[in-house]
């Protein structure tokens, strides 16, 4: 049986950037810089700095490997990375639902 | 950049986000049917005398490396199938079938049972694999589509 996480807010995964970042990650083992780079649209350099602030929290860890004669970045997300993402997302769901409209007839009546 | 961002527009970001690698992992038949063939040919391999074994074995081994390397090159990430909540299940289920196949194979090498025997087990387990591949991913595709971690 799978419990879900705690409603946590998680301010360095919040910015938007980083938020996408970790959603990808969430959903793969690990994933090339320049495929986060592209999904996200962004400069290597600003990619390099969400990162290196989600690494500073420990969210992710960064591999460099050498393929095809190129150095290459991987990343993913570590199991507390993991975690405070299913907590933010948790919360994020919770926040939503307290800002729902009220539908037709199921409000106020008067 | 704005960090203030409203939570159902930070839930649909994430939505997005995910289902942009489920669109990614567009990926030819010709995948499952290697796969098939390396998994068949590590089944069918443990009816042979034990000299072929080893070769099937390293030969599989060395095939697997670079069908993950081709993965990585051309989407650029990577996830096992035992990852994925939903879609774990589908590789969990397609063990029992794989242990028949293999089974079926060792059988002539333990049991001196029929010739035929690891021959089938491979014909099971190619099968099992494709099947249980495709559905696999159908599955991870719709998990990423549905938000699901």
């Amino acid at each position: 049986m799978t419990t879900r996480p705690a409603p946590a807010f998680d301010a360095v995964i919040h910015a938007p950037g980083r938020l996408q970042i970790c959603a990808i990650l969430s959903s793969v083992d690990s994933a090339e810089f320049a495929m986060l780079r592209d999904a996200l649209k962004v400069s290597d350099s600003v990619l390099s700095k969400h990162l290196k602030q989600l690494e500073e929290a420990g969210h992710v860890t960064l591999t460099k490997a050498a393929e095809n004669g190129r150095q290459r970045t991987w990343i993913s997300l570590t199991p507390s990375g993991r975690k405070a993402f299913a907590a933010h997302v948790a919360e994020l769901q919770r926040l939503a639902a307290m800002t729902a409209p009220v539908p037709l007839g199921q409000g106020f009546s008067g | 950049m704005n960090d203030e961002i409203d939570p159902r527009e930070a839930l649909a970001s994430i939505h997005e986000a995910r289902a942009g690698v489920a669109r990614s992992m567009d990926y030819p038949f010709g995948w499952d049917i290697v796969f098939g063939l390396l998994v068949a040919a590590m089944v069918t391999a443990q009816g042979l005398p034990q000299i072929s074994i080893g070769l099937v074995l390293l030969g599989t081994l060395v095939g697997l490396y670079w069908m993950v390397k081709w993965w990585r090159d051309r989407f650029g990430w990577w996830v096992s199938a035992y990852a994925p909540k939903r879609a774990r299940w589908v590789a969990v289920a397609m063990w029992p079938l794989l242990l028949c196949s293999l089974g079926l194979s060792c059988w002539t090498r333990l049991f001196e049972g029929p010739l035929w025997a690891p021959f089938l087990g491979g014909a099971v387990a190619f099968l099992t694999t494709i099947v249980f591949g495709r559905w696999w991913a159908q599955v991870y595709r719709r998990e990423l589509a549905e938000g699901g971690q």
